[in-house]
C-alpha cells in the first residue's frame, strides 16, 4: 500500500506529524531500495545455498536469520544450524573476492562454542590446496579486484576467473562473551558496525524489532554480514533479515553424496562409514523481511557440508570437478545480481 | 617512620611467560639459557598444574641444572610424557625487566611511590617495593591492603607474596620467607597477622602476606635464614661455620666485631634491616612516561563528573600525555586512570589496548565505556591520567599504486579495544589450539588486549629449542568434534543394550531419542595430571529425528553424559 493511496483513503485531514513521519517512511524505503541495488552480491561459499538465496548469493551488508526446527522436535540445539552459520562465516572470511586480512567475529552468548570444531575450517579454507574449493579461486589482479563482484561486470569475473597467486593470510577468529542480554545487543551492534570484520555469527533470545533495525542499519553502514542463528519460534515474529532460512536435518545417506577429499577407488567403503565427516541438512527459505507469515512458496533445497573443512559436498563429483562447479555457480551468480 | 610494602613475585620469569601464553598453563615451562659452548642451562622453571597426585614427588629442578639432566628429573618424578609436555624456553632478561618496570608503573594505584625491589644475582629482580606510609588506612588499614594487592595481582593470573614492614629489607625479608615467621608466631605470641588464603587458578598454592608492626622486625624476623639478608654466600658460609645461621643470632654479635671481621656489607644489611641506614631505593626507569593530573579546588561531586564537561577533561588531560609521545612517534598501550576520592583509595581505570595507538578520542572513548560500570566515590578531589607503558607505533609504507583495498585491520582493533572495555578483558577472546586429548582442555582462550600492560608475545629465539622439545600436534579431525560443548557434561538416562555397547535410547530435555545411527566409542584416557584422570568412552549419536549429539560414558562409574551437540 502506498503512501498516496493511504492518504486518499483516510478522510480526516492529515496532521502535519504524521504527514511528516510518512514521508519520511517513504524516504527510508526509498533509502532502503537503492542501496539494495547498489551493494554487492558475493557467494556464500555452499552452492545449494546461493542457489536458495534470492540474488543468487549474499548481500554485503546484509543480515541472515538461521532458524532452528521448532522445540517439539527435541533436537533444536543439535541440528546444525549453528554450523551452517559458521560454515558460510568462514567462507566469508575466507572469500578471495573481498578484501583480505577481514575477521570472523563469534557473539557467544553462554560460552557454548567449541572452537577445535571451526578452527580447522578457518585453516582449510584459507590454506591454498587442491582439496578446497574454495582456495582454487584465485586473487585477483590488484587493479580489477574492486570491480570483480559488480553487477553485470562479466569481464572481470572472467579475467578473475583465471589462474593467479593465492592469498595466505592468518585467518582471524574473535570470540566475545557478553554476560547479560545488553551486552550481547550491544556487541552485535559493534561488530556490525565494524567494516574489518567478514561475519557475525551470534545466537541471540529474543529480539525486540527495534533492536532488529539497528543492527540492519549497522551492517548495511559497513558491509558486514551478520549470520544469526534464531529458535523457531522467531519464524512468527517480523524480522529485519533479508533472508530467513529454516534448517532441518536430513538424512546424509538419502542424498548420496561424496566429500571433496575422497578417492574413487574406496569412496564406496569410506561413504558407509564417514557419515560423521558429513551433515545433510535440508534448507527452507521461509521468505525474508516483512513477510514472513505471508510468503506462499517456500523454495528449499538438500545440503550436504562437509565437517572437515567446512565446505559444501556436491554429489557425484570429485575435487576438482567440485571446484568447476564452484567456478560456474560463482558465474551465475554474477549474472544473476 | 615510614612502612614498605613488598611484592614478590616467585618465579617472575616463568610468570610472565605464562601471561603471554596462558594455554601453557598446564604444562611445565622450562628457561634455559645458551653458553657459549652451545649447552642449555636452566635458569627457572615452574608448572602451574602440577600432577595433584604426586604432591610429595615434586620434581627437584634447580637453576643451574643442564637442560637434559632437568627433563631426566622429570621424567623421573612425573613419567615421561611430562617431558613431552614440557615448553622449553630461551631465557629473556631484558624483557623481564622491562615487564617488571611495566607491572611497577600499574602498581601506582597502591601508593605513589613504587621501586624495584633487589636484584638476586645475574637474574634481575622479581620483587617491588612500596612505600606505603600513611596510605594504607585508604585502603582500610595495613591488612586489608595487602589483601587487596593480592586479590588485584591475582585477577590478573600472577602469583604474588605480599609483606608490610618499616623498612624495604625487612620487607623483602618477610615476603621471601614467611613459612620461616610461621614458626615465630607462636613464640612471639601472635602478634604477626599472618594469613593464608587461595586465590584464583593458583590453588594448590597458599597466597600469604605478611604484616610485621612497627618497630618489631627485630623481634619477629629473629628466625629467618641469612640469605633473607641478601648477604654473599662466602659470608654466609663463614657465618654458619661460627654456627651463626639465622637473623636472631647474627643481630646479638656485636657490631663492631663484626664489622672488623667480615665486609661492611654484613653489618650495612643490618643497619639497613633495622632502618638505621637509609636503603636507596631503585626506581623503573621510563620515568619519562607521561602522565597528567587535574586537582580541583574544591571536591567535585561525581554525578557532576559524568557527561560532556568529563569527557572534555579526559580529552585535555589524555592529549597532554600523547603530546611527547607522538612526537617520539610512540603510542600507548596501557593506560590507567585515577580518580582520587575523599577518605578511600583512588578508584582507578585500566584501559588495555590491542595495539598502540595516539588517538585521543578512541582513548576517551575506552575510559568512557569503563566509567558507566564503576561506581563512583561520591566526591572526587582529583582525577589522573598516567601512561602504563608504550610501544612503537607501526610505521605503514606508503604504496605508490593503489592495491587491492585492505580491510582495515585498525577498525578490528579498535573494535576489540570497545568490546573489551566494555564487557571485561576475558569477554574478548581469541582461541588457540592445544594439543591436549580431553575435550575441555582442547582450546585456550587468551584475551588479546591489556595484558596487565605487559607487551604482547614476540617472537623468542628459543622456538627452535620449544620445537625440539614441545609437541606440535593439534587438535583432533573436524567432524568428530562439536560445535557446542557444554560446560559441564550433563547426566543422561541411556538405553544400552550391552553394558559396553553403544546407546539405544536416551532421554534429554524430557524427550526420548531413538538412536539411528553411532560411532565410538572413542575412548579418552587421560589428564593424570590435573587431578582424577578422565576416562570416558566417547559416542557420536544421531537420533531418529535427525540430531546429532555427543555423548560419553564414564568409566569409573558406569553412567552416561551428554557433552556436546552438533549444533
Amino acid at each position: 500500500m502506498s503512501v498516496a493511496t493511504l492518504a486518499s483513503h483516510s478522510s480526516a485531514p492529515l496532521s502535519a506529524t504524521r504527514l511528516q513521519s510518512l514521508k519520511r517512511l517513504c524516504r527510508v524505503q526509498a533509502d532502503a531500495s537503492a542501496s539494495c541495488s547498489q551493494r554487492l552480491t558475493v557467494s556464500s561459499g555452499l552452492p545449494t545455498l546461493d542457489q536458495l538465496l534470492p540474488h543468487g548469493g549474499l548481500r554485503l551488508g546484509s543480515l541472515v536469520e538461521w532458524l532452528e526446527p521448532p522445540a517439539e522436535t527435541g533436537v533444536e540445539a543439535a541440528a546444525g544450524a549453528a554450523a551452517f552459520a559458521l560454515a558460510v562465516g568462514v567462507r566469508l572470511q575466507a572469500n578471495a573476492d573481498l578484501p583480505p586480512g577481514r575477521a570472523l567475529v563469534v557473539i557467544d552468548r553462554g560460552g557454548r562454542l567449541y572452537p577445535p570444531a571451526v578452527v580447522p575450517w578457518l585453516e582449510a579454507a584459507s590454506a591454498p590446496s587442491s582439496a578446497s574449493p574454495s582456495a582454487l579461486s584465485p586473487l585477483p589482479s590488484p587493479a580489477r579486484s574492486a570491480k570483480v563482484t559488480q553487477r553485470g561486470d562479466r569481464q572481470a569475473s572472467q579475467h578473475a576467473s583465471q589462474p593467479g597467486h593465492y592469498r595466505q593470510v592468518t585467518p582471524r577468529l574473535f570470540v566475545i562473551r557478553p554476560a547479560s542480554d545488553a551486552d550481547e545487543i550491544w556487541a552485535i551492534d559493534q561488530a556490525l558496525r565494524c567494516a574489518g570484520v567478514a561475519a557475525v555469527v551470534g545466537w541471540p533470545g529474543r529480539v525486540s524489532a527495534t533492536v532488529f533495525r539497528r543492527w540492519q542499519l549497522a551492517a548495511r553502514s559497513s558491509g558486514v554480514v551478520g549470520l544469526l542463528v534464531r529458535p523457531a519460534a522467531a519464524r512468527h515474529e517480523p524480522t529485519w533479515a533479508e533472508t530467513r532460512i529454516q534448517v532441518c536435518p536430513a538424512r546424509a545417506a538419502a542424498t548420496g553424496g561424496t566429500c571433496s577429499v575422497r578417492s574413487p577407488a574406496d569412496k564406496a567403503s569410506r561413504d558407509k562409514a564417514n557419515w560423521i565427516e558429513r551433515r545433510a541438512c535440508t534448507l527452507v527459505r521461509v521468505g525474508g523481511q516483512w513477510d514472513a507469515v505471508t510468503a506462499v512458496a517456500e523454495p528449499a533445497a538438500t545440503c550436504v557440508l562437509d565437517l572437515t573443512d567446512g565446505s559444501e559436498c556436491l554429489a557425484g563429483t570429485n575435487g576438482v570437478g567440485q571446484a568447476r562447479e564452484q567456478a560456474r555457480w560463482r558465474r551465475v551468480a554474477c549474472r544473476a545480481s | 617512620m615510614s612502612r614498605i610494602m613488598t611484592i614478590w613475585l616467585p618465579r617472575w620469569p616463568v610468570q610472565r611467560v605464562l601471561q603471554q601464553q596462558p594455554e601453557c598453563r598446564s604444562r611445565p615451562i622450562v628457561l634455559c639459557r645458551q653458553n657459549h659452548r652451545g649447552l642449555l642451562t636452566v635458569t627457572s622453571w615452574g608448572w602451574a598444574t602440577p600432577p595433584a597426585e604426586t604432591p610429595d614427588r615434586q620434581p627437584r629442578i634447580r637453576p643451574g641444572m643442564s637442560l637434559a639432566e632437568a627433563m631426566a628429573v622429570l621424567a623421573a618424578s612425573s613419567g615421561p610424557q611430562a617431558c613431552r609436555l614440557a615448553h622449553v624456553v630461551d631465557e629473556d632478561c631484558v624483557g623481564d625487566q622491562q615487564a617488571l618496570e611495566t607491572l611497577a608503573r600499574w602498581c601506582r594505584r597502591f601508593s605513589p611511590v613504587v621501586a624495584l625491589g633487589p636484584a638476586i644475582g645475574t637474574a634481575g629482580s622479581d620483587s617491588l617495593h612500596l612505600d606505603v606510609t600513611g596510605t594504607a588506612h585508604f585502603f582500610g588499614g595495613e591488612s586489608a591492603l595487602a589483601r587487596t594487592a593480592l586479590w588485584t595481582l591475582a585477577a590478573r593470573g600472577l602469583y604474588a607474596r605480599v609483606a608490610i614492614a618499616d623498612t624495604p629489607t625487612a620487607a623483602w625479608a618477610a615476603a621471601r620467607y614467611p613459612e620461616r615467621l610461621h614458626a615465630s608466631q607462636a613464640q612471639t605470641g601472635g602478634l604477626l597477622t599472618p594469613a593464608a588464603g587461595q586465590y584464583g587458578r593458583w590453588r594448590h598454592r597458599q597466597q600469604r602476606w605478611v604484616v610485621v608492626p612497627p618497630g618489631q622486625q627485630r623481634q619477629l624476623l629473629g628466625s629467618l635464614p641469612l640469605a633473607a639478608l641478601r648477604l654473599a654466600p662466602d659470608a654466609c658460609e663463614t657465618l654458619a661455620e661460627v654456627g651463626v645461621t639465622t637473623v636472631g643470632q647474627l643481630l646479638r654479635l656485636s657490631r663492631v666485631s663484626l664489622r672488623q671481621r667480615f665486609e661492611p656489607e654484613v653489618t650495612l644489611r643490618i643497619a639497613h634491616l633495622l632502618g638505621e641506614a637509609v636503603e636507596p631505593l631503585t626506581f623503573p626507569r621510563g620515568g619519562d612516561l607521561p602522565s597528567a593530573t587535574e586537582a580541583f579546588d574544591l571536591p567535585v561531586l561525581s554525578r557532576d563528573l559524568v557527561g560532556d564537561a568529563f569527557a572534555r577533561l579526559l580529552r585535555v588531560l589524555v592529549g597532554d600525555c600523547l603530546q611527547p609521545l607522538r612526537a617520539a612517534s610512540r603510542g600507548i598501550t596501557s593506560l590507567q586512570v585515577r580518580l582520587d576520592g575523599d577518605g578511600r583509595g583512588p578508584t582507578v581505570i585500566d584501559v588495555g589496548l590491542f595495539r598502540p595507538t595516539v588517538e585521543a578520542t578512541h582513548l576517551v572513548d575506552l575510559i568512557l565505556l569503563r566509567l558507566e560500570r564503576i561506581r563512583l566515590a561520591r566526591e572526587i578531589t582529583a582525577v589522573t591520567v598516567e601512561v602504563v607503558a608504550v610501544a612503537a607505533l607501526p610505521c605503514r609504507q606508503q604504496v605508490l599504486f593503489a592495491g587491492p583495498p585492505t580491510a582495515g585491520t585498525a577498525a578490528v582493533d579498535g573494535l576489540l579495544d570497545r568490546l573489551a572495555s566494555r564487557l571485561g578483558r576475558s569477554a574478548v577472546i581469541e582461541p588457540r589450539l592445544v594439543a591436549d586429548a580431553q575435550p575441555e582442555a582442547a582450546w585456550a582462550a587468551v584475551p588479546i588486549a591489556g595484558r596487565v600492560g605487559l607487551r604482547q608475545a614476540r617472537p623468542q629465539a628459543g622456538r627452535q629449542v620449544a620445537r625440539r622439545y614441545g609437541h606440535g600436534q593439534r587438535g583432533a579431525a573436524g567432524g568428530s568434534r562439536p560445535t557446542f560443548l557444554l560446560s559441564r557434561p550433563q547426566p543422561l538416562e541411556v538405553l544400552a543394550l550391552a553394558p559396553e555397547g553403544p546407546p539405544l535410547r536416551f532421554r534429554w530435555r524430557g524427550q526420548d531419542h531413538r538412536v539411528d545411527r553411532v560411532r565410538g566409542p572413542e575412548r579418552i584416557e587421560t589428564a593424570w595430571w590435573r587431578g582424577p584422570t578422565v576416562r570416558r568412552d566417547y559416542y557420536i549419536v544421531e537420533t531418529a529425528s535427525g540430531g546429532r549429539f555427543w555423548l560419553f560414558r564414564g568409566l569409573r562409574r558406569q553412567s552416561w553424559f551428554l557433552h556436546g551437540t552438533y549444533g
